[in-house]
């Protein structure tokens, strides 16, 4: 059923629409502290919105709005939430956990836990169906949420980081549950990690300090974000110019090349994009790049250590240089820095100005 | 000694503390030492002792029942209802705590008494509450309520709304969600408030006395007939004292090791 939700709570800077295709998974990516899990919990029912309506399938979930209030219970939603923290009742066993959805229906206690043997036999669970939740793994734990998630039989499914709080290994094995639980599902998966985003998601929206900034299928918000703070999360290099024959025109009147994504005609509006891999720190001191050079010069914006590299962000693009390399040049920001852009490694498309919400 | 401390104790506060243990041991060991052992059994089954001695269990496990009755909702509300004055609900809740219980006493007995605010309905209704084993059951309730509802919204608030929260966006309604998520959640707290009302029901003395009288086998409990025998018989209110002593330190014990023992995540 296809989801569509607008929430404002002035309390958290929160003013944000979204909307999920029937069967698909939205990926809600942002910092933390961006507003994701207020807009989840808006949308459960734990957290009452200023403002908003949001509709499911035919069914009207909530509209809040001034001279008007249907604001129904958690329980009296078809909407699953499930947190960063496996939160299972810690009188109940992992299977009673999972029975729980079902008794509060009113299936009797054998049918609930045949029933609930088989949720955690879907994720993979039922060696600690008798465990106290005290006693088990933070992986283990997770997975028993996840099916007593999928034991209410939500019509819609919230994830509000349900990864972040496990450790690397555990991380992994739920992400592969969650791929196959999110299957033709309808889902928003919130996360800070462009990875989870990636690999659990058939479209991206993006959120920045409570608004979404860009949204529509992962592969072309990752790949061609539209927004320099969607780079950002992507990790990704963004200028922006006007398309030329050759690639990007620079405000400065360089010119990048790069591949062209699209035909737009010459002089439309138009975005570079580039991984840090096609982009190669030259020199401190700019000297007058030579004229097929492809390089931008510009002053570095940003400098942090990145795994074992020095990230540096300047003009919009970043480039990664070794450490090694990086003690010699002591880089700080303000420094003007030449960029040499490898033209296959870039990608430029055009700038769609206002963000797709669909 | 000193290996043992943690380091983080000044010097001068540990010799404090043993003072004010030897306050609340000493009399506690003065009294053993009066005590007459060769007669204790004799002297608490006398026909008066174990008369009030029955009282005081029936009224005391009444008065409790009817602290779990209405404590817990009124904890319920008082953690988890915003409502308007709700800050001065809580110390009118509170205030049987702090008031003398004989002063608690008289205010029942002009709420509830023959001449008293509701006296005169409940006469109608063919009941006549002071002076009778209601009245006992009433001040022991009075007197008792506040450590119920303290303990467990205290309870409550610690723990939060949390699981609840999760119980709801399971499917759960809220009177399913409260049996089954709440109240387990609140089992321990529970416990810990039922034991300490039954302790402060069963030495209720001065609103008893005020609102109930002194009737052998109706409302003398036996606080009460201690103090009576205290005069006539000081041994038999010696081995009376011994007997609540015991019960008390077998309560205390309980309500003290019980709670910390199902540690709520």
């Amino acid at each position: 059923m296809r989801l569509q939700a607008s929430v404002t709570l002035e309390e958290r800077g929160l003013d944000a629409a979204v909307s999920v295709k029937s069967g698909r998974t939205l990926a809600l990516l942002g910092p933390n502290g961006s507003g994701k899990s207020s807009l989840l919990g808006a949308i459960a029912g734990v957290l009452r919105p200023d403002s908003g309506r949001t509709t499911l399938g035919d069914e009207e979930l909530f509209d809040v709005s001034p001279g008007n209030s249907h604001w129904p219970r958690p329980d009296e939603r078809l909407v699953g939430l499930l947190g960063q923290e496996p939160m299972l009742f810690p009188h109940l066993s992992a299977l009673d956990n999972v029975a729980f959805p079902a008794r509060a229906r009113g299936v009797s206690r054998t049918e609930a836990r045949r029933e609930a043997l088989e949720w955690l036999a879907a994720v993979d669970a039922e060696s600690v169906a008798q465990s106290r939740p005290g006693a088990l793994s933070g992986g283990q734990a997770q997975r028993v949420a996840i099916a007593r998630a999928l034991a209410a039989q939500p019509e819609l499914l919230l994830l509000d980081e349900p990864l972040a709080a496990l450790d690397v290994d555990a991380a992994v094995k739920i992400r592969a549950v969650l791929a196959d639980v999110l299957r033709d599902r309808t889902a928003i998966f919130a996360t800070h990690d462009v990875v989870d985003a990636s690999m659990l998601a058939d479209d991206i929206a993006v959120m920045h300090d409570g608004r979404i900034v860009e949204s529509g299928p992962t592969r072309d918000v990752l790949t061609r974000p539209q927004h320099p703070f969607t780079a950002r999360m992507a990790g990704r290099g963004l200028i922006r110019g006007v398309r030329t024959d050759a690639g990007l025109e620079l405000p400065d009147g360089a010119v990048v090349r790069g591949m062209l994504a699209d035909d737009a005609a010459v002089g439309t509006d138009a975005l570079l994009t580039a991984r840090p891999a096609a982009v190669e720190l030259l020199s401190r001191h700019a000297g007058a790049p030579g004229g097929d050079s492809n390089t931008i010069t510009a002053p570095v914006t940003n400098v942090e250590t990145h795994a074992e590299v020095l990230r540096v962000w300047a003009g919009g693009l970043i480039a990664d240089i070794d450490l090694d390399a990086a003690r010699d040049t002591a880089l700080a920001r303000g420094d003007l820095v030449t960029l040499r852009v490898d033209p296959v490694g870039a990608t430029i498309y055009s700038n769609a100005m206002s963000p797709t919400s669909d | 000694m000193r290996g043992r401390t943690s380091g983080y104790v000044p010097t001068w506060l540990p010799p404090i503390a043993v003072v004010g243990a030897l306050l609340v041991l000493m009399p506690l060991i003065a009294m053993a030492t009066r005590v007459d052992w060769a007669n204790v059994g004799s002297l608490v089954t006398s026909p008066s002792a174990v008369a009030a001695l029955a009282l005081s269990l029936r009224t005391s496990v009444a008065a409790t029942a009817l602290c779990v009755l209405l404590g817990v909702p009124m904890a319920v509300v008082l953690a988890r209802v915003e409502f308007p004055l709700k800050a001065l609900a809580r110390t009118l809740v509170l205030v049987p705590l702090v008031l003398p219980p004989v002063v608690g006493g008289l205010a029942l007995l002009y709420a509830f008494g023959r001449r008293g605010l509701l006296g005169g309905t409940l006469n109608l209704l063919g009941l006549d509450i002071a002076f009778s084993t209601t009245a006992v059951v009433l001040a022991q309730t009075f007197v008792a309520l506040p450590f119920m509802v303290l303990t467990l919204e205290s309870a409550l608030r610690a723990q939060g709304s949390t699981y609840e929260a999760v119980a709801s966006t399971l499917g759960a309604r809220r009177g399913y969600t409260f049996r089954h998520v709440t109240l387990p959640l609140m089992w321990p707290a529970l416990v810990a408030g039922t034991v300490l009302c039954f302790a402060r029901a069963l030495g209720e003395f001065g609103a008893t006395i005020t609102f109930a009288g002194s009737l052998e086998g109706v409302t003398r409990t036996v606080p009460l007939e201690i103090y009576l025998q205290r005069e006539v018989d000081p041994d038999a209110a010696v081995a009376l004292s011994l007997l609540l002593i015991v019960v008390a330190l077998v309560i205390v014990g309980f309500a003290y090791r019980h709670p910390g023992s199902r540690r709520v995540k």
